[in-house]
């Protein structure tokens, strides 16, 4: 009795090992069933049996804890070099799926980065909405500037700039080309503006203010250069749900590319797998190739897809930054950073292991002998 | 060591392969499994290593009462039984020293130890020098033998064998049998299958006979 509780607590520590341990341990128990039937010859090969099984379970146990890592440490480097020899072996089937799941990565690689580039270049813009004060005509440039100094002590205004006709006129000829057609007019058309600079520039502060410089009896009319900026951000908000979408949807397809894969490699290897598994082998042993190659192809498929997104990033960083220039933004697109590089790639792993997972997870309960 | 009681299994096409067995084995014993092929050997192999669940009653084994193992501890069963299949179950896409290392790999061993092992395993069924061959380069018996080194590589606590001697030349299968005798007398229990009855005999182990799924009788022979 005393013996099977000890056999139970062993249980307890060592759990799922425990039926091994457990079994060499306790001939004593059979021991005490059989007694009564055996003979005594018998009896001596129980002995014999009991220490033979005594000294294998000992120096089973007496391997240290870091022997113990060290031979899992070699299984796991043995399998994971088989598991990318195996891909090696089969280069252009392998290199199709890796393909598959570097394209599909790529897509929203790309459209992230595109929609983290739109964001700074928006966003280097936004802090200086200006909202355009078109002054009465024939308004003096005395009183403008009286106007000016009024509104700079306005807590809700950061800056004020007066451009009089004649420097509005200058600046006109200069962007526009339009220079000698300007000279045939007879007098300067243009109202003296004051550009102010708001403190707040949240949409709600910026038509605030906009009502209330609008009632200044000095002011013809309003006009607020942020409405594209309105409209940029609502479609990168857009973006961004797409983005989340076709993340979702990319997820699934590598999923399934991944599990098709595999289960093709569960599939070719039916026999060695009902062999591993009669002689004792568990499923985490048995899945645990398909796990890597599940791994090896994430990682291939995850390079791959950065290596394209960067392809993608020299083909369209001159053209942006030359965009960008005639927008006068001293924005200039960011290459992938190394935060996005992370996430490719160990979210394209991630994927593979998970997607090889699922897969040889069904697959074995089939093949189960 | 191995108990079945009022063990019935009915296959799904309404065969029955075995009725009714109740039996019992001890620690460290050898016994033959006999009978007409179809009378439910194999079944009950498999009932021993939980290759089939049966359709009613009880096996134990090694004090474990099988209906209970979750399947999780299905492997650590298979660990401490080794079994020689009729079909061999070779593996013939690596050597024949990578087929007798697979129970030794699949339980953790330690990388040094397995070649020490698998060559004594190997050089106990007389296949030293064919270690690096592939198993499709061997004869059927040699196949046969890698089989028997495989569920001997491990020293497992029970040793089942399904038809050992079936390709085997009569020399050669009295050696085996020899070799089997050796492992019960370090203490292995073993329950081999076979329906070479005038090898039995010369053994004279206890032999179980199966006809068609039910018990014959026992009877004990010692030599």
């Amino acid at each position: 009795m005393i013996q099977k509780v000890k056999d139970g607590k062993a249980k307890d520590r060592s759990g799922r090992k425990a039926a091994v341990t457990t079994w060499r341990r306790t001939p004593q128990i059979e021991l005490d069933h059989s007694a009564a039937h055996n003979a005594k010859q018998k009896a001596e090969q129980n002995n014999t049996a009991k220490h033979k099984a005594r000294r294998g379970a000992k120096k089973r146990e007496t391997g240290s804890s870091a022997q113990h890592w060290k031979i899992i440490f070699a299984l796991h480097r043995q399998v994971a070099g088989e598991a990318l020899s195996r891909i090696m072996v089969t280069p252009i089937a392998s290199l199709m799926t890796i393909l598959v799941l570097g394209i599909t990565l790529a897509l929203p690689a790309t459209l992230s980065m595109t929609l983290e580039n739109l964001q700074a270049a928006a966003g280097g813009t936004s802090s200086v909405v200006r909202l355009a004060l078109y002054l009465d005509e024939g308004l003096s440039n005395t009183k403008a500037l009286d106007l000016k100094k009024d509104l700079q002590g306005d807590p809700a205004i950061n800056k004020v700039t007066y451009i009089s006709p004649k420097q509005g006129l200058a600046e006109f000829e200069k962007f526009s080309g339009l220079g000698q057609a300007l000279d045939l007019l007879d007098d300067n058309p243009l109202p003296g503006v004051l550009e102010v600079e708001p403190k707040d520039t949240t949409p709600l502060a910026v038509s605030n203010l906009q009502n209330r410089l609008g009632r200044l009896g000095e002011v013809n009319d309003i006009r607020v250069d942020n409405e594209w900026l309105k409209r940029l951000h609502a479609m990168l908000e857009l973006g961004e749900r797409a983005l989340n979408g076709l993340t979702t949807l990319v997820v699934l397809s590598v999923l399934l590319a991944v599990g098709n894969t595999i289960r093709l490699l569960v599939v070719n290897r039916k026999e060695e797998i009902k062999v591993v598994k009669l002689v004792g082998g568990s499923d985490s042993f048995v899945m645990m190739p398909f796990l890597y190659s599940g791994f090896w192809y994430g990682l291939l498929g995850g390079v791959l897809a950065w290596l394209v997104t960067a392809c993608l990033w020299f083909m369209l960083a001159d053209s942006a930054n030359s965009l960008a220039s005639l927008y006068q933004s001293s924005f200039q697109m960011s290459f992938p950073d190394f935060a996005t590089t992370v996430t490719v790639i160990f979210g394209s792993v991630l994927l593979g292991v998970t997607g090889a997972f699922f897969t040889s997870w069904r697959q074995l309960r089939a093949i189960d002998p | 060591m191995i108990i079945f009681e009022k063990v019935c299994k009915r296959f799904s096409n309404e065969h029955i392969g075995l009725d009714d067995i109740t039996l019992r084995l001890e620690r460290g014993e050898m016994a033959f499994l006999t009978g007409h092929s179809g009378a439910g050997k194999s079944t009950l192999l498999k009932l021993i290593m939980l290759m089939e669940r049966p359709t009613s009653g009880q096996v134990w084994v090694g004090g474990y009462m099988l209906s209970k193992l979750r399947r999780g501890q299905i492997p650590a069963l298979r660990r401490n039984i080794g079994v020689v299949f009729q079909d061999h179950q070779l593996l013939f896409d690596r050597t024949v020293y990578d087929n007798v290392a697979i129970p030794l790999l699949v339980s953790g061993y330690n990388p040094n130890d397995i070649g020490k092992r698998v060559r004594a395993a190997l050089d106990m069924v007389g296949l030293l020098d064919r270690e690096k061959l592939n198993p499709l380069a061997l004869s059927g018996g040699e196949q046969q033998r890698v089989g028997i080194a495989r569920a001997m590589v491990n020293r497992p606590a029970v040793l089942l064998a399904d038809e050992p001697t079936g390709n085997l030349d009569p020399d050669l299968s009295a050696d085996i049998m020899q070799r089997f005798h050796m492992f019960n007398q370090a203490g292995t229990t073993i329950l081999i299958a076979t329906h070479d009855l005038g090898l039995v005999k010369r053994m004279g182990h206890r032999v179980i006979t199966l006809d068609k799924g039910h018990l014959y009788n026992q009877q004990e022979q010692m030599a």
